[in-house]
């Protein structure tokens, strides 16, 4: 049976992050969070092999504690098992210890086959982390897919690119990043929800139960550090509302498009 | 000044036997940074046989020396072979620069010589500084590009993934002149994944367009419609990400944060609530128009002007209108 783990991460709702314009910090009180949107896209991914060829899936993800719930999700909506990879001396990671961090943790699980990402997360946006684990586990990568096939064994992965797509096969063990919006995440399972209340148990598992040291891991393990958070400015438009009838509306867009018509 | 770790390196992508876009437009920004610090700016190429003509095209464009690496197994790009030639690159010279495109082949590269050579590198930039003797600051938007971080690397060299359309393609400077340099980094791993199919299609570039329709998903049910008023006034046509991810409209035409930056001199944008992720792609638009049936809806607030009403009733009637002034 193949083994699929899931790196999955939690995430702010984009929308809700603000900058504190004073102390140039990110305002975290009343925000939601979430699973990352393409991680979920991924799990969903490793879900629907799962049903089809019967895979265990695991999930994995290093951050706070608060995210057991939703590592509790992931078992939810189908995943056999989740771990959480936390401990403070992880805090402060750039994607190389990151990655690093993750891929020792995949090293303890043992035998894998398949390791899915999201393409990329939704507050940082790096995409880098997957091509950094796979290259810490020295194994392939395909990175940008949206449809995974396992036929014979093998794994054939279509991936997309601008203007274009391929489809690339490879043996496992291999490393694959899922795009966001790829497919419809499936919703939690509620009869196994009352076994995830009543019975499952997270592990957790903390710096001691890895082959890394504390130089290895967070900011210490990091080379790259954010110096200075900025707010972009989206746009300062002038927020002009136009009203009126149907008729009245399409006659002041019309003045506002007309000097930009190509005859 | 040492000798070790100094200039400013791209990673000159191809498709075919062109050098992609992005890799120009991160070759004139390299070129700008090298010189605030006297540095030179060198292009690496990699392919199976005869790089010489792009290579005479990055020089062009602004290159000083342009390193290329020919071996059968770089045809196409694949990471293994490729990431493996790199970083041999890298340590052979070392540059105190490393940028990459962040196209999809860049990123996949760049995140694999991050671990290869545990370098740090930052992601997808729309901002470069240089303070100091060379030393990097890169802006990395986050939160879908509402808040940039300024990051710095604390090795060499100094990697960032820079994000297409950031900055625009430099002049050609067809009198520019500069050194190819052919290196052999010995022999490349096979690339253990076997290509089956490759397929590129021909798809218009919206990213300079001087004005666009755009598409969310609030006009899913009349995409039709929003498609034709794009046609009758000869304005681009894009969209929004799910309706591509939903396959309703080419991936290559949506706009944002992983899609498109287009910076026309207007943008009529119908049935988009204005996401972070979306607004980051057209928010250098000089014009924005919108119209949208919910009040509450972000994109009001990110519009020159706005509508607050129903898109099937109002789209008809433009096109009518329009229809009505051909005649
Ligand atoms: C990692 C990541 C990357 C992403 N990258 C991108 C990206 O590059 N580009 C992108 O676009 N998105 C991206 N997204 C998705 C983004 O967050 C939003 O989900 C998306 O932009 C919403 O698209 P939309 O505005 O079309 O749909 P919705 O948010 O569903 O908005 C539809 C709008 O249509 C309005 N509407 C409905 N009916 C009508 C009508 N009859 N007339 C007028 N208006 C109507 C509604 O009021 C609503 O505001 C990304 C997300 C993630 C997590
Ligand atoms: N802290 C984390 N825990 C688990 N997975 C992660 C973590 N950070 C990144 N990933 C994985 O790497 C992908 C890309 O993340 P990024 O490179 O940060 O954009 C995510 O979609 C996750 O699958």
């Amino acid at each position: 049976m193949m083994h699929i783990v899931v790196c999955m991460k939690v995430t702010p709702k984009s929308e809700q992050v603000k900058l504190d314009p004073n102390t140039k910090t990110i305002i975290r009180e009343g925000v939601e969070n979430e699973i990352n949107p393409a991680d979920k896209n991924a799990l969903e991914a490793a879900l629907q092999l799962k049903d089809k060829h019967g895979c265990k899936v695991t999930v994995i993800g290093m951050g706070p504690p608060m995210w057991e719930p939703y590592m509790k999700l992931a078992v939810t909506m189908g995943a056999d098992d989740a771990i959480l990879i936390s401990d403070r001396a992880f805090a402060g990671a750039d994607t190389l210890a990151t990655s690093r961090t993750l891929a020792a943790a995949i090293k303890k699980l043992g035998e894998y086959d398949l390791i899915l990402c999201g393409e990329e997360s939704s507050d940082a946006g790096t995409g880098h982390v997957p091509p950094s684990i796979a290259e810490f586990l020295n194994i392939p990568q395909i990175t940008f897919v949206n449809n995974i096939e396992i036929i014979e064994g093998k794994i054939r992965a279509k991936r997309v690119l601008e203007g274009g797509y391929e489809v690339l096969e490879c043996a496992p063990p291999v490393l694959l990043s899922v795009e966001y919006g790829c497919n419809t995440p499936r919703f939690p399972d509620f009869r196994r929800k009352r076994w995830v209340d009543k019975e499952f148990k997270l592990k957790i598992w903390s710096i001691g139960e890895l082959q890394l040291s504390n130089e290895e891991v967070g900011l210490k393990g990091s080379r790259s550090i954010v110096e200075e958070l900025r707010e972009m400015k989206l746009g300062e438009r002038a927020r002009q509302k136009i009203s009126g009838t149907e008729d009245e509306i399409v006659e002041q867009i019309l003045n506002i498009i007309r000097p930009y018509i190509k005859k | 000044m040492s000798q070790e770790y100094r200039g400013v390196w791209v990673f000159l992508e191809r498709r075919g036997d062109e050098v992609i876009e992005p890799s120009l437009e991160v070759l004139g920004k390299a070129r700008e940074l090298a010189d605030r610090y006297g540095d030179n700016v060198a292009g690496v190429l990699m392919g199976a046989k005869n790089l010489e003509i792009q290579a005479e095209t990055a020089i062009k464009y602004g290159a000083d020396v342009v390193y290329i690496v020919e071996d059968p197994l770089l045809e196409d790009y694949s990471t293994i072979p490729y990431s493996e030639a790199l970083s041999r690159l890298v340590k052979k010279y070392k540059p105190n620069i490393m940028l990459y495109p962040a196209t999809r082949n860049g990123r996949d590269l760049a995140g694999r010589i991050s671990a290869k050579l545990g370098l740090g590198l930052s992601a997808n930039t729309v901002w470069l500084d240089i303070v100091g003797d060379g030393v990097l600051l890169a802006g990395v938007p986050g939160f879908g590009g509402g808040i940039m971080a300024v990051t710095k690397c604390l090795t060499k060299p100094q990697m960032s993934t820079v994000r297409p359309g950031a900055f625009s393609k430099p002049r050609l400077n067809p009198m520019r002149e500069g050194r190819i340099e052919k290196v052999d980094v010995g022999k490349l791993p096979d690339p253990p994944t076997k290509t089956i199919e490759k397929v590129f299609f021909t798809v218009e570039d919206i990213s300079k367009a001087e004005a666009i329709v755009i598409a969310g998903i609030g006009v899913r049910e009349n995409i039709e419609a929003v498609k034709k008023l794009s046609e009758k006034m000869n304005w681009a046509f894009g969209a929004t990400r799910p309706l591509s991810d939903e396959g309703l409209v080419p991936r290559d035409i949506f706009v944002g944060a992983t899609g498109k930056v287009v910076k026309p001199k207007i943008a009529l944008i119908v049935g988009a609530s204005g996401a972070a992720h979306f607004i980051s792609g057209v928010a250098g638009a000089e014009k924005i128009i919108s119209i949208n049936i919910d009040p509450e809806a972000p994109i009001h607030s990110y519009s020159d002007y706005s509508v607050v009403g129903d898109a099937y009733k109002i789209i008809p009637k433009l096109l009518q209108r329009l229809e009505a002034e051909r005649r």
